[in-house]
């Protein structure tokens, strides 16, 4: 018998931000190769109590960063051990040259998918876009359930 | 073109030991190597690029 037949909607909308999660930083100078959730990771998104629905993760380039690819994970925990951190997927981001006169590309990676209770998203590059402050803002759209 | 030519990053691993990663014009890596200039291993590492636009190394002249 299943628990529940109606769809279900987010009440509120939940947008976070690796900036809001580490004082305003724009990530990418510090580069993780690692696969397995150890190393650096920055928190891109908290669920709800109630879990939430995540949409997608948007990367913005500030400043002129080189090629990287970035790794979204999964975690259960804020204790980002290998156990409760799961590589979820991964995003292609070339390099891109800041122009005054046209905007840089962004690049989306779609989710579409409820994140239960209190679960995370982080995020890690693989190699390092550049010097502090030329990297991405990752931004995380989402409602709470 | 990301630059006109291509370009060094200096770089500081978590172990605090240093290095530089090689790029291309067009903003790819060619590589990224230890200080000594052997290339980056198997495994895991974690770096910070703290000078991107930093010299060719002498063992790469």
């Amino acid at each position: 018998m299943p628990a529940n037949t109606s769809p279900i909607y987010s009440i509120v909308g939940a947008t976070d931000s690796v900036a809001f999660n580490n004082t305003g930083l724009v990530v990418g100078p510090t580069a993780n190769t690692a696969q397995d959730g150890s190393g650096t990771l920055y928190k891109a998104f908290t669920a709800g109590a109630n879990g939430s629905y995540v949409q997608k993760i948007r990367f913005r380039p500030v400043g002129s960063p080189a090629a990287t690819v970035c790794r979204v994970f999964i975690s259960s925990s804020t204790t980002t051990s290998a156990t409760a951190t799961w590589l979820y997927d991964e995003i292609t981001l070339p390099a891109v040259t800041l122009s005054q006169t046209a905007a840089s590309s962004v690049f989306e990676l779609p989710l579409n998918f409820a994140l239960d209770p209190n679960y995370l998203l982080y995020v890690t590059f693989g190699t390092s876009t550049g010097s502090a402050g030329t990297g991405y803002s990752v931004v995380t759209i989402g409602g709470d359930y | 073109m990301w630059r006109e030519t291509d370009s060094w990053f200096e770089l500081q691993f978590d172990d605090g030991s240093q290095g530089f990663a090689h790029l291309d014009a067009d903003g790819s890596y060619i590589g990224v190597y230890h200080a000594d200039g052997t290339p980056l291993g198997e495994g895991n590492f974690g770096y910070t690029c703290v000078n991107d636009n930093a010299a060719k190394p002498s063992w790469a002249e």
